[in-house]
């Protein structure tokens, strides 16, 4: 009798574990209205990008940087810095496919991101300096660096200040500044 | 007999247990998953027409994805959707387009154990009936692509509206309002027609 007990009792021990293990794997983050995010994120930090691919022209260098001093001036402890650490900066032309810059991030089956890589296309012109009829290099490269935070991109009618707007206009140079809904992104992703 | 049923009972929910963790563990090695996320330029209705080799309104009937030789980064593979679209009709066709079905290639898929997401690239459903402004032929894959992206493809909805929830946000952006098929029709040949004059 008591044997049986034990045996029910150790059965349903099993059937919670069990549910709690298989649940488990099929957990996703809540995204939250004010930013985006993917659930993605880098095990540790500072992540090193590489501005010196031979493809970037050297006017670029600074605002790349102060693109990332944008994000790591934030209270968040993540930070990037420059490196050569095979997460590339490149300008490549990919035609007129309608996407100035684009970002790839590869992740592991943790949700860890394991290489970026960003491309701007050289199908469209560029600015240093915010100059009309041209796409701004600090403006799109804030925004990108975004995506390497894995941000997503907003595209309400209230998201349209904001750095991770999803759309971007020659002359822009908006999205240069974080706005408070960017910032509460970073810092929530990396406390 | 009932110790018996118990401990038979005990030993499934444990094996299949042992399966679902097996699996979770082998998925944290094995993926592979690229995460593709583009800053979209801002368009005009006037730049969608102007800018597409031909637009058409056609039925998806097939889709496939492959891995091929990537348009944005040198030395790459990207894996691509490829959806054969059945033409019902050309609603501007610039480059005297005529086949009755083409082939439109779209970011994103998945090939074995690879996947590739991208967030602001159109998907194609078999059997939706779609409205696509065409770019390049890829003559590689004889596949097109799509102009604009996400802002180059949208669904046409059984009550006749166009595009699904999440195409109805690009859709809005680029003209202004919803728009039913026929609306959207008349607006591309009021272009097309103040373009040629």
């Amino acid at each position: 009798m008591q044997n049986l007990l034990s045996i029910k009792k150790l059965s349903i021990f099993v059937v919670v574990f069990t549910l709690v293990v298989v649940s488990s794997a099929f957990y996703k983050p809540t995204e939250l209205k004010a930013y985006s995010y993917s659930g993605i994120h880098w095990s540790s930090y500072p992540v090193s990008v590489d501005t010196g691919d031979a493809s970037v022209p050297l006017s670029w260098i600074t605002p790349l940087a102060q693109s990332m001093a944008t994000w790591n001036s934030q209270t968040s402890p993540f930070y990037f810095n420059v490196g050569y650490s095979g997460h590339q900066i490149k300008v490549q032309n990919s035609g007129n496919n309608g996407a100035p810059a684009t970002a790839y991030i590869s992740y592991d089956g943790s949700n860890h991101i394991t290489d970026v890589d960003v491309y701007f296309n050289s199908y469209y012109s560029w600015s240093t300096s915010g100059e009309a009829g041209k796409y701004d290099v600090k403006n799109v490269a804030t925004h990108e660096f975004g995506h390497w935070l894995m941000l997503n991109d907003l595209y309400g009618g209230g998201d349209t200040e904001k750095t991770m707007y999803g759309y971007v206009s020659t002359g822009e140079t908006k999205k240069r500044t974080l706005e408070t809904d960017d910032i509460n992104g970073i810092n929530a992703i990396y406390p | 007999m009932k110790k018996f049923t118990l401990i038979a009972l005990i030993a499934i929910v444990m094996g299949i247990g042992s399966v679902a963790v097996f699996s979770y563990y082998r998925n944290l090695s094995n993926p592979k998953t690229t995460y593709v996320s583009s800053i979209l330029a801002e368009i005009t209705p006037d730049d969608l027409v102007k800018q597409s080799s031909g637009i058409v309104l056609g039925k998806v009937e097939k889709i496939q994805a492959i891995k091929i030789p990537s348009k944005i980064r040198a030395n790459k593979e990207d894996i691509v959707t490829i959806a054969t679209v059945k033409v019902e009709k050309y609603l501007a066709n610039s480059k005297n387009l005529s086949a009755s079905y083409i082939d439109v290639q779209v970011l994103g898929g998945t090939v074995g154990n690879e996947t590739m997401i991208a967030e602001d690239s159109p998907t194609f459903e078999q059997g939706d009936q779609a409205i696509i402004f065409l770019n390049e032929m890829d003559a590689s894959i004889n596949a097109f692509t799509i102009y604009a992206g996400v802002q180059g493809k949208f669904t046409i909805q059984t009550d006749g509206s166009v595009g699904n929830d999440k195409e109805r946000v690009y859709f809005e952006k680029v003209f202004g309002k919803d728009m039913t098929l026929r609306e959207l029709e008349d607006k591309i040949a009021s272009i097309s027609s103040s373009l040629s004059n």
